[in-house]
């Protein structure tokens, strides 16, 4: 596997997640960036801190282990 | 937007300029070798990308790296965890524990998953769900203690140490009654400044609205108002009168607020961050579109790993409550879609 393979692999998946799209590849899983907004978080010592907003990647999968072998 | 394994395919032509057929075949190559890798009980890491891997329940995960999640969540960069409420046991913190959070990095200590974090802690979706409750109030032990009514049999003692001690505050109170009056009479109030420093705020603001007021309401009523709400037509909705009503604006306006115009007394507060660009340009430009529309609006940067973030922020407040509250008044999305920072003027 050649290592420019890798990179523009890296690149256009980084793009396609800045610019909000779920890319789904067949064999492997859908990736798709969500966006998380802020939240309060309470500590037992009762703490609150206010969490700030943040875009996460989610990536599902059909593929189990178990189906593999 | 969705992007296929074909439109993939395309995309990867055009950055490699390989043909279709190699692409596919690498990406076909790739993809056997995450799934190999994970069956035989590994993780293979993309570097700077992430993480592949099956989980005990044997479903392939993937866990973004620390450079692909701050990029593509790099409108947030640089923004805190802020501590609304400290530990029991405490008062309010004041600006020294904010110094002390200062240190807190959000980006590489809270990834997606928040629960492995800080595990046996309870998440509140949703935005300042308990504003209206005001923070604990915690005044100074009182004089008479409840331990005076449960310890009966050292209560001779205790009521002997309380006697002292009240006669020792009563001439305490005297001593500092006769001073305050002797000072008094020569100058206004030098103790009063050093004891309550929002007093001396208020003067101010009193004395800015004295100075510029001619012939107006009195200036007791004038600060009274402006410290509740600032009056609607301090914002020019309508461009029709303009001079007079900046006037108003530069006149009747309370020190903090969230529309008017930017107080520079007020840039010891906390301000309300609704965009975060890496371009001055756009930044300056929301900035001046949110004063247009009558908010007060800061521009501030923040470098993070390397970068500059130019923050617009809107409102002065005194303190993280009133901030909170605030945001409640602005359109959507903003009224979800903002984090409060304490106000950082470059």
């Amino acid at each position: 596997m050649e290592s420019k393979f890798i990179i523009a692999f890296k690149e256009v998946l980084r793009e396609q997640f800045i610019e909000q799209n779920a890319v789904e590849i067949d064999g492997l899983g859908q990736f798709e960036v969500k966006h998380r907004e802020q939240y309060q978080k309470k500590f037992e010592s009762g703490k609150v801190v206010l969490m700030p907003p943040a875009d996460v990647v989610e990536f599902k999968s059909n593929i189990k282990n178990s189906n593999e072998d | 937007m969705k992007i296929d394994k074909q439109k993939l395919v395309e995309l990867l032509v055009q950055k490699t300029s390989m043909g279709e057929e190699e692409v596919k075949s690498q990406l076909d190559q790739l993809i056997e070798r995450i799934i190999d890798a994970a069956k035989r009980g590994k993780a293979l890491e993309i570097r700077e990308f992430g993480l592949f891997y099956f989980d005990e329940d044997g479903e392939l995960k993937f866990d973004p790296s620390d450079e692909l999640s701050t990029e593509i969540s790099f409108k947030y960069a640089g923004m805190k965890p802020v501590e609304l409420k400290p530990e029991r046991d405490t008062t309010f913190p004041e600006a020294e524990e904010d110094d002390d959070f200062e240190d807190f990095d959000f980006l590489s200590d809270i990834p997606g998953d928040d629960s492995n974090v800080f595990p046996g802690t309870e998440e509140e979706k949703g935005v300042f769900a308990d504003q209206e409750k005001p923070a604990e109030k915690k005044k100074s032990t009182p004089l008479k203690s409840p331990k005076f009514q449960s310890n009966k049999r050292s209560g001779s003692i205790i009521w002997v140490f309380a006697a002292i001690l009240a006669v020792a505050i009563l001439v305490l109170a005297y001593l500092y009654f006769i001073g305050s009056l002797a000072t008094s009479t020569q100058e206004p109030s030098p103790a009063v400044t050093q004891v309550e420093p929002e007093a001396l705020n208020d003067e101010n603001v009193a004395a800015r609205d004295d100075s510029t007021e001619e012939s107006e309401a009195p200036d007791a009523e004038i600060e009274m108002e402006s410290s509740v709400e600032p009056p609607e037509e301090i914002i020019p909705a309508d461009p029709a009168e303009p001079a007079e009503e900046t006037d108003v604006s530069n006149e009747d306006q309370s020190l903090y607020g969230l529309r008017g115009s930017v107080m520079e007394e007020a840039n010891n507060g906390y301000s309300i961050v609704l965009h975060s660009f890496t371009e001055e340009e756009n930044a300056r430009s929301t900035s001046e579109n949110l004063t247009r529309q009558g908010y007060r609006s800061i521009v501030s940067s923040r470098t993070v790993a390397d970068r500059t973030m130019w923050r617009v922020s809107v409102g002065q407040f005194e303190t993280l409550q009133n901030a909170q509250q605030a945001t409640r008044d602005l359109p959507e999305p903003y009224n979800v879609q903002n984090f409060i920072q304490r106000i950082q003027i470059n």
